[in-house]
């Protein structure tokens, strides 16, 4: 009786051992996908592709990819169109930090170096990947060209940095790579994006709208040679894309950035958003709307910016006695892009008019402190009318522009000027953004210089909070005036209104922050921890 | 069916179910008086166990064939009524605990029958080390049984024993005596305590040993150290009682109160691995620390922890952070025995910081303002209105933290226990309830334990055991966050409620705490139903004595749901054009809900060989075993907002726009050889050695199987000739040595090869793109290091010296130990020697080096004084020091280096003091700013140029040791008894580590008085709000040392004539506190146990510990 236990119990056992010998260890590792697989699916390989557009960097979400700033603060902010009335910036006014302490160090430590090694990987193995060749090119040139763009907005940042092309292996001191010169970074990304041009399409199906298209990677190009200065050069560019004929002005310059017209004519790239909360979005109204509106007062124009709109009847500056300028009613008359950019004092918005006067609702009622304006303005351009702040789910979905049309022709015609000097095309080009806003055409018969200085004023209107403001005042060799609070001190309006008589008065001061930009602040600096790695072979930039 | 079961089946446990016993303070008699003529033996069992308490267990089938019994005795021993009752029987008996054992007879039972015939009357009395009588101790004559009597109040016994017998004394807590008769016919006998820690069974890895056989480094705490801590989670009662374990509690959140609990070690990602009931559990949660809050205190028999790499070579690869054994209680035998304990506590925060007040806030933020170059916000006039309440709900004076914690939540723990058996089937039953609020009405935990232990004779070889559990939990929290996060940095000038009742503004536009912790801001509740069951079939064969085989199946189930449901709480703010004079500023939209679900199968089986051999002096036993475990999960998280139906709470009734969705699965797998042997000679040299040979599915095939021996000796240099001179003084004294590998598989899971997931909506939504107007999922790398195929397991060799010493009889039982550690092969990433532009990180290689060195001391005292009164001590004292060897930094500059240095740093630039004036600033060297201190305004800090380059860098940071985690932790506590009134203390305390709080905390009032100003230029901290001084320094350092009276617990014994009265068997009522109070260099009234040590500093937006008072009872029934 008892060996039948024994016996049936070793049996049980034995069984058990045996069903555990099939190797227990035999797991594959479940929710996600090998190398192998991925290189091996036209499908995957194609959807991995988005993976690198996520890397665009918005305005609408940080200044800089990975900026540890509010979201919803753009770059404007560091130049003399805008301030904040709160501390985020202050080491970029007052430019005190080291290469320890840089606020721009994140960017090179974070992930624009990972994305740039896999977009090599990405280029390196596309051509064997099965199925359609031509998909196969369209997609070597998207990622030629967003590879292009990130080595671009180190570049922006850093100046000359190194170029690496292919995955390194190695993980000695080999794999440090000294910056190439200038030049070569110009011709890399010239080569790059002529290459991507010729691999990509003018046009997508609308399912595909966002893509990285022929005369996207023109407008880059052309960006790159207008910055390196190669005047002809970006001049033939631009005219390419005004050949292409895909793209042209839209009739009225507020719609351009209206969140129902996100895929308008004038759009060349953005960085796209649906506005779905749990897909891409961004927090731009919240952060910048006022704070009557439950917004936080973000982003401020600043009166410098509004001192520049001209006057609409006359295409007169303020600063002219005959422009029609009255500075007891400083915002009648202006330039219709002032009245389309900035919230000032009386201006309509979400159905009344601005309280921009001492004791004003808007100048008054906020959630925090920091929220309200410290330079009498708001800022309107691409704010979105019609969402509810005081709904916590609620999200943007404005797409940022990163290239439109407009720009195209300002380049063009500062390209020009520059290479041949204000011949008819130079002038037709800034016409057009002029009649475009309701201005007046630029008088006929002016010099290079001159030409020169209107096509300024025209960039820093037109393209304004679109942060080109920040890349062409360092273009053009002007930060350390216009950017210093000694030489440009950044100024605020301060409106008070007579409860008797109904009479405003209005202030022009200087507000105190500091800001200091120095020659060697056009760069920034390299990370320290980067510099004192053994075996590093960087250049530390000038000054620092 | 196969008999032995089915009798098991119909086995029916007859209980005596008589009159409650008389308890007295005396005990049983001893003595029988008994008169009954042809009764039925049932009844003779029914009056034997009115008169000494034993019960009788048998099966209705035995006791049909008794005979009956005729008896008439007075005054006779136990041992000789029941032998004239058995007389002619066709069983006999045996007594085990407190309960006689009715067997069948066996021939090899008549060597100890018949009783032999005493002759000689032999009396004697009892006393302890000091002279003080003992009593209940219990006599026999050794080889006879049934024979046993027992001391009287006065310590007096009589007993007929042969000349030449052996006389056994024996009670619980002292060591036993024999003595051989000598023609004396009085004894006077001394009886020793028992160092108690000595004569303990300790569970070890898949077995179990007495701890005075023990030769490595194991400390354990009893069922009693458990539950007097008023607590419902057990990861609670560790901190200050085991020499070597540091436990942190960092949270008092309901049903978060988890400590951080490391073994001989400081690094924090060290954590041990637990064990229940000899199954290893995989660490589920996500910070790596075992999962100790589903066990309900009460049902812990012991905790066992395993500190020394011979003792955890068992575990493997799991075995380096040392191992934490629970072991649950399982059921004696006996009639049932029913047991309940309740606690009933009031809690409120034990520390809390304090904040300024509106006005101190208003200048704050005027001063912040001017120092960062802007306009100050706050007029003089304004000011004005503020600091005399003018407006109060304009210029509000809200003391937000002080909102959220003026409540006292009520916390009970309840359970109901019965234990009991037959030789058959033994049982332990446990339910119990636990009730936990915490400080916000939303937040509360409950906890229900069922838990089932049985064993089971199925016959004489094969024995079973099955453990059955089942628990569930359910923990509340605000929908919205950590409300404390919030108040704490919230500005008092914000109202919590307007004028008109509805909730005011969040504090700088987020949320406003006190809306947060309303019920109708929604709910988010974790639901945990989690099963186990384990089943053990034990062999003992007949024809091999000494050999024991068994298989153990367990499996674990366990289900997470959590739903956060979010309902938005309109928040107003006063408005001059609103027509109701309020503007809503936040809470508009319909409710959202998040729904997340984790499944989790896990399952261990182990077969094993034991075999034990004694012979001459000496013993022996083996164990071979193999045991194989595996886990899958699977988890699913869905959100969707704008829900259309408020108040329920179901995911269809949301929108599709802004729906996300996220699942992962991960499946894993563990394979083990473990052999252990053991040997002893003599009870004087000890020996032991064991190995496993383990597989994790962790690494590539190839690496996955490490191999980890680990061995031991011990020495009772007490036995040796040469020590006898000593024994007065020293009892017993031994010394241990032992030496161990193990390994840690649990970092760099998966990382030898490229992986691409997919992310969708969720929390990896901003890694894909949008084309057109639709929502592209991607794939992306996960990896963040190149993939290393050639990657294994972290190795650790640990040598461990120790002693345990008997001092004193009993008075001072003293153990150390010394320890070091070697890890080595750890598995680090040497990123830190790549460019950033190589664009992935360096291979995870085996390369990483580290030390753990640290000392232990044990005491503990048993002191009684006379019958009265006694006072039981005991101390303990950690010292460890972790030390980095090799983190792949040596080649970096000293600032990026961290060998030498301790793991928990603190990396900073050294603060040399505050600059007073402008004169200090022109003529200090060091360019701080990097604009020749153009921006460096007085009150600003200076820092320590090290490297002498005339500027502030990086290199001129330094390395501090020991921040946020002491090397030095303690713990000492007293019972002290008088009669049946008995008070308990425990206190704990560390030294020697530093904390800070982050500077930019201006509104606690202890920064706020601190920082610098013209008026106050001796101050800690630099001036408000410049951006120069947010440079990780070592200004703000405070010493963490603190001694906290952990628990304290007065507990009296009702008076037996009272529970008479009840008819029940014992009652115990408790007063008891804890955390009641903190003494702590850390100022400003921040708990010293903190959590959220950035590299700034602490936030100190956390629920501290919480304080309980309250009362407990125990009812033995």
């Amino acid at each position: 009786m008892k060996n039948r236990y024994i016996i049936i119990s070793l049996l049980a056992i034995t069984v058990f051992f045996s069903a555990c010998k099939k190797d227990v260890l035999d797991i594959a590792p479940t929710s996600s996908v090998n190398d192998v697989l991925l290189w091996s699916n036209q499908a995957m390989v194609l959807t991995y592709t988005a993976n690198f557009y996520s890397q665009l960097n918005s305005g609408f979400t940080a200044p800089f990819l990975g900026a540890p700033i509010y979201t919803g603060n753009l770059l404007s902010d560091l130049t003399d169109d805008a301030t904040v009335n709160g501390s985020v910036y202050s080491a970029f006014w007052n430019g005190a930090y080291s290469s320890s302490t840089s606020p721009v160090n994140v960017l090179w430590t974070g992930t624009r170096w990972q994305y740039i090694r896999r977009a090599n990987t990405f280029l390196q193995k596309i051509d064997a990947v099965p199925g359609d060749t031509a998909l196969n090119h369209r997609m070597k040139g998207e990622i030629k060209f967003l590879r292009a763009y990130y080595y671009f907005d180190l570049m922006n940042y850093f100046g000359a940095v190194p170029l690496i092309t292919v995955p390194q292996t190695a993980v000695d001191t080999t794999a440090f790579v000294a910056q190439s010169t200038p030049a070569q970074c110009t011709d890399f990304l010239v080569s790059e994006l002529t290459a991507a041009a010729n691999l990509l399409p003018t046009t997508y199906a609308a399912s595909d709208w966002g893509r990285i298209t022929k005369g996207a990677a023109l407008a880059m190009l052309c960006r790159v040679q207008l910055n390196a200065g190669r005047w002809t050069d970006a001049a033939a560019t631009a005219k390419k894309i005004m050949s292409l004929n895909a793209y042209s002005l839209v009739s009225s310059y507020s719609n351009v950035f209206a969140v129902t017209n996100k895929m308008n004519s004038e759009v060349i790239l953005s960085v796209q958003n649906n506005g779905n909360a749990s897909q891409l979005y961004n927090l731009f109204d919240l952060y910048n709307q006022p704070p009557a509106f439950t917004g936080r007062g973000g982003t401020l124009p600043t009166q410098n910016l509004v001192d520049d709109y001209e006057m609409q009847a006359t295409g007169l500056p303020i600063t002219n006695a005959a422009s029609g300028y009255n500075p007891q009613n400083p915002y009648a008359g202006r330039d219709p892009r002032f009245a389309a950019t900035v919230l000032y004092d009386g201006a309509t918005f979400r159905g009344r008019a601005m309280q921009l006067y001492t004791g004003g609702v808007d100048l008054t009622q906020s959630i925090a402190a920091g929220f309200i304006t410290n330079t009498g303005y708001y800022l309107r351009k691409f704010t979105d009318e019609t969402i509810d702040l005081t709904n916590t789910s609620a999200v943007s979905s404005q797409n940022w522009i990163l290239f439109r049309y407009a720009e195209v022709l300002l380049n063009y015609a500062e390209a020009q000027n520059e290479a041949v000097g204000p011949d008819a095309t130079v002038y037709a080009a800034v016409n057009a953004i002029r009649q475009r806003a309701g201005m007046p055409v630029l008088p006929t018969g002016l010099s290079q210089t001159d030409m020169r200085t209107a096509i300024h004023h025209e960039r820093r209107i037109e393209l304004a909070f679109e942060d080109e403001r920040y890349w062409d005042v360092k273009r053009w060799q002007q930060a350390t005036t216009l950017f210093s609070s000694a030489t440009n001190p950044i100024k605020s309006m301060t409106i008070t209104l007579n409860p008797t008589t109904g009479v405003k008065t209005y202030t022009i001061s200087n507000l105190p922050t500091v800001r200091i930009f120095l020659a060697k602040h056009y760069l920034f600096p390299f990370p320290y921890s980067e510099m004192t790695k053994p075996g590093n072979k960087l250049v530390q930039n000038p000054g620092w | 069916m196969p008999r032995p079961i089915l009798r098991v089946m119909k086995l029916t446990i007859v209980i005596l179910t008589t009159f409650l016993l008389q308890v007295s303070a005396a005990g049983f008699a001893q003595k029988i008086s008994l008169k009954e003529n042809d009764a039925s033996l049932v009844d003779v069992f029914k009056a034997i166990r009115q008169q000494t308490g034993y019960d009788f267990v048998y099966t209705t089938k035995q006791i049909q064939k008794a005979k009956k019994v005729s008896i008439d005795v007075q005054n006779l021993s136990l041992g000789e009524v029941l032998q004239k009752c058995f007389e002619g029987q066709p069983f006999t008996y045996t007594i085990e605990e407190k309960a006689i054992v009715i067997q069948a007879k066996t021939e090899n039972i008549t060597t100890t029958l018949p009783v032999q015939v005493a002759d000689q009357l032999v009396k004697g009395i009892v006393k302890d080390a000091v002279g003080l009588p003992l009593q209940n101790v219990t006599v026999y004559i050794e080889g006879v049984s049934n024979s046993g009597v027992a001391t009287d109040s006065h310590g007096e016994f009589a007993i007929k024993a042969d000349v030449g017998a052996r006389l056994h004394f024996t009670l619980v807590g002292y060591e036993p005596v024999v003595v051989e008769l000598k023609n004396k016919a009085t004894l006077n006998v001394t009886m020793h305590m028992l160092n108690a820690q000595l004569g303990e069974v300790v569970v070890v890895g898949y077995g179990q040993t007495k701890k005075a056989d023990l030769t490595s480094a194991v400390s354990t705490i009893n069922a009693e150290q458990i539950t007097e801590m008023p607590t419902t989670n057990l990861s609670q009662v560790f901190a200050g009682r085991i020499p070597g374990v540091l436990a942190r509690n960092t949270s008092g959140i309901a049903g978060s109160e988890n400590s951080t609990l490391l073994v001989r070690t400081t690094n924090q990602t060290e954590a041990p691995l637990l064990v229940v009931d000899g199954v290893p559990r995989f660490s589920i949660n996500s910070n790596n620390q075992v999962n100790l809050n589903t066990i309900d205190p009460s049902e812990v028999e012991s905790i066992t922890v395993l500190k020394d790499n011979a003792a955890t070579a068992v575990y493997g690869s799991q075995g380096a952070n040392g191992v934490i054994i629970v072991t649950t209680k399982r059921g004696k035998l006996g009639k049932p025995q029913f047991s309940y304990n309740g606690n009933y506590t009031l809690s409120s925060p034990a520390k809390m910081v304090k904040q300024i007040d509106s006005y101190e806030y208003a200048q704050y933020l005027n001063t912040y303002y001017v120092n960062n170059g802007l306009t100050a916000p706050y007029s003089a006039a304004v000011l004005d209105t503020i600091q005399n309440n003018l407006e109060p709900y304009k210029y509000a004076n809200t003391n937000w933290v002080k909102l959220l914690t003026n409540r006292q939540s009520f916390v009970s723990n309840q359970n109901l226990d019965v234990t009991g058996g037959s030789d058959a089937i033994k049982y332990y039953i446990l339910g119990s309830y636990a009730d936990e609020g915490g400080m916000y009405a939303t937040n509360n935990y409950k906890r229900y334990t069922f838990q089932n232990n049985l064993d089971i004779k199925l016959s004489d070889q094969f024995k079973a055991q099955v453990n059955l559990s089942y628990r569930n939990s359910v923990q509340n929290l605000p929908s919205g966050g950590d409300p404390m996060n919030i108040a704490i940095n919230a500005s008092p000038l914000v109202p919590a409620y307007n004028a008109n009742g509805s909730y005011g503004i969040g504090p700088n536009g987020g949320a406003n705490p006190v809306a947060m912790i309303s019920s109708a801001a929604g709910f988010n509740t974790t639901t945990y139903n989690y099963g186990t069951a384990n089943g053990r079939l034990t062999y003992t064969p007949t024809f091999l004595p000494g050999l024991s085989a068994y298989a153990n199946f367990y499996v674990e189930k366990s289900f997470m749901r959590e739903k956060i449901y979010t309902v938005p709480i309109p928040l107003y703010t006063p408005s001059s054009i609103s027509s109701t004079g309020y503007a809503e500023v936040s809470g508009s939209g319909n409710p959202s809900l998040e729904d997340e679900y984790i499944d989790a199968n896990t399952y261990t089986e182990d077969f094993a060989l034991n075999y034990d051999k004694h012979w001459g002096k000496s013993s022996l036993s083996a164990l071979v075993l193999y045991t194989v475990a595996g886990t899958s999960s699977n988890a699913n998280t869905d959100t969707r907002l704008n829900l259309v139906a408020p108040g329920l709470p179901i995911l269809n009734l949301g929108s599709t726009t802004g729906e996300s969705t996220s699942g992962t699965a991960t499946q894993f797998a563990r394979e083990g050889y473990v052999g252990r042997i053991t040997y002893d000679f003599d009870k004087r040299f000890y020996a032991e050695g064991s190995f496993r040979d383990d597989g994790s599915t962790y690494f590539a095939p190839g690496e996955r199987w490490g191999f980890f021996p680990g061995g031991s000796l011990g020495w009772v240099v007490s036995k040796e000739g040469f020590f006898q001179s000593l024994t007065s003084v020293v009892d017993a004294l031994k010394i241990r040595g032992s030496i161990g590998l193990t390994g840690d598989d649990n970092i760099g899971a998966n990382t030898y090869y490229y992986t691409y997931k997919i992310a969708n909506t969720g929390v990896q939504n901003s890694q894909g793109y949008v084309f057109g107007t639709t929502y592209t999922p991607t794939f992306y790398l996960a990896n963040s290091t190149l993939p290393n195929a050639d990657i294994t397991w972290a190795k650790n060799r640990e040598e461990n010296l120790g002693f345990d010493a008997d001092l004193w009889h009993g008075r001072l039982g003293v153990i150390f130990d010394i320890y070091q550690k070697d890890r080595y092969d750890m598995l680090i990433s040497q990123t830190s020697n790549l460019p950033t532009t190589f664009g992935i990180g360096g291979p995870i290689e085996n390369v990483g080096k580290q030390r753990d060195r640290g000392l232990e001391l044990d005491l503990n005292s048993q002191n009684r004084f006379d019958n009265n009164w006694s006072l039981a001590l005991n101390a303990n004292f950690t010292w460890v020091q972790t030390t980095v060897i090799n983190a792949g930094t040596s080649g970096l500059p000293a600032y990026e280096r961290s060998e030498g240095y301790s793991t928990n740093t603190f990396v900073g630039y050294h603060a040399v003091g505050i600059f007073q004036n402008q004169q200090q600033i022109n003529s200090w060297p060091v360019n701080q700013d990097g604009q020749n201190n153009a921006t460096i305004k007085p009150g600003d800090i200076k820092f320590a140029d090290l490297n002498g380059d005339g500027k502030l860098t990086s290199a001129d940071e330094e390395h501090f040791n020991n921040y946020g985690f002491p090397p030095v932790n303690f713990g000492f506590g007293f019972t002290l008894k008088y009669k049946s009134v008995s008070l308990t203390t425990a206190f704990n305390g560390a030294l020697g580590g530093y904390i800070q709080y982050l500077t930019s905390a201006y509104n606690w009032q202890y920064i706020y008085d601190n920082s610098w100003s013209p008026s106050n230029p001796n101050a800690k901290y630099p001036r408000i709000g410049a951006s120069n001084n947010s440079l990780p320094s070592d200004i703000g350092f405070i010493k963490d040392n603190f001694l906290r009276l952990r628990d304290l617990r007065l507990g009296y014994d009702l008076p037996t004539r009272w529970t008479n009265t009840l008819k029940i068997k014992s009652v115990k009522i408790f007063a008891e506190a804890s955390n009641l109070v903190t003494w702590t260099s850390v100022l400003g009234g921040i708990d010293p146990e903190t959590p959220n040590q950035g590299t700034l500093g602490t936030s100190g937006g956390f629920t501290p510990n919480q304080k309980n008072i309250g009362l407990g009872v125990n009812v033995n029934f």
